[in-house]
């Protein structure tokens, strides 16, 4: 259950973004989770509702996308998406795999109006 | 409506935190253990063996991460190594900016070995880089064989896994070899150990390889 300080990280971050464009209101945060990141999207939904009440950021949303899990395998060369966390190349079942996308936690941008 | 393009990790602080630390701790000829688990694995009980056994010859030092007491760390203060008890207060992990304070306390005159031994979870301290050389997942006998499956996220991060309490293999459900090939489908690089703590039985190959990372 990080994800209460993980909505206040997101939130300081959104805060200085904001700072230099005065009198703009934030609508949207589009922020990107890979799957194996380890973040709950609903208990982040939840974190940043309960974190902006009463604040100016009062009525924006988090817009979360889920980035999936692929990897490349150093032995065949070949890239597949990875599930159930079985760290094998479905094609020649090398372990020398590679994880590509899958771990990412970032924002990406804000929609203001 | 208009977009503003931010583009930034949201653990940025944390990781900027743990980068210096990993540099400092470099400086110093340290080397700095990540002690993962849920709790009641027996990391305390694995620190307190591995005390008894390295120091004074390696001089060791702890960072211990509790949501509440210091109780961990008065068990610790009595083995002479230096200690510092990190109380969360209901944080659920550790993160580099409370590491930094902790290291800032800590006398690390002569130090060459840091264990962290972090808060006892499963899953949020799998996000967090702590400037660690290697993460360690301590895992007992008396949990499930198919742990690594149901915690994926820690057993990816960790370069090692240590297998505690095998003196209890012969009353309990555990099958060591289906908990090795869950942990490898996870991660196909885990270093692994099979120890009992309490006993003592494996504990010297574990004491051989600390003192091999320390040269190294």
């Amino acid at each position: 259950m990080h994800e209460l300080s993980l909505a206040q990280d997101i939130i300081a971050i959104v805060k200085e973004s904001l700072e230099p464009q005065a009198g703009v209101s934030l609508k949207t945060v589009r922020v990107s989770i890979g799957e194996m990141a380890a973040v709950v999207p609903e208990l982040l939904h939840h974190a940043y509702d309960a974190l902006i009440a009463d604040t100016p950021l009062q009525g924006s949303k988090l817009d979360i996308a889920i980035i999936p899990v692929t990897a490349i395998c150093h032995s065949c060369k070949k890239t597949f998406g990875l599930e159930e966390y079985e760290f094998l190349c479905p094609n020649c079942q090398s372990s020398d795999i590679e994880v590509l996308t899958g771990d990412e936690f970032f924002i990406k941008d804000l929609v203001v109006a | 409506m208009s977009v503003i393009t931010v583009e930034r990790k949201i653990l940025e602080k944390n990781d900027e935190a743990a980068a210096t630390l990993r540099t400092n701790f470099q400086a110093q000829r340290l080397f700095v253990l990540n002690l993962l688990s849920s709790p009641g694995s027996g990391k305390t009980t694995l620190l307190e063996r591995t005390l008894e056994q390295i120091s004074p010859e390696i001089k060791t030092a702890v960072i211990e991460g509790d949501v509440q007491t210091d109780n961990d760390a008065q068990r610790i203060a009595k083995f002479k190594a230096p200690v510092v008890q990190i109380v969360t207060n209901g944080g659920c992990h550790l993160d580099a900016l409370l590491v930094r304070d902790a290291v800032s306390q800590l006398p690390l005159d002569g130090v060459r070995l840091l264990f962290i031994e972090n808060v006892g979870n499963l899953v949020c301290p799998a996000g967090y880089d702590l400037g660690e050389n290697k993460k360690v997942v301590i895992v007992s006998t008396t949990e499930g064989d198919d742990k690594p499956l149901k915690y994926p996220h820690m057993f990816r991060v960790a370069d090692v896994c240590v297998l505690n309490k095998t003196d209890l293999l012969p009353y309990v459900d555990f099958d060591v070899k289906t908990f090795r090939t869950n942990a490898e489908k996870v991660n196909p690089r885990l270093h692994f150990f099979e120890l009992s703590a309490k006993t003592g039985d494996g504990v010297e190959t574990w004491i051989d390889w600390l003192k091999k990372q320390i040269d190294s």
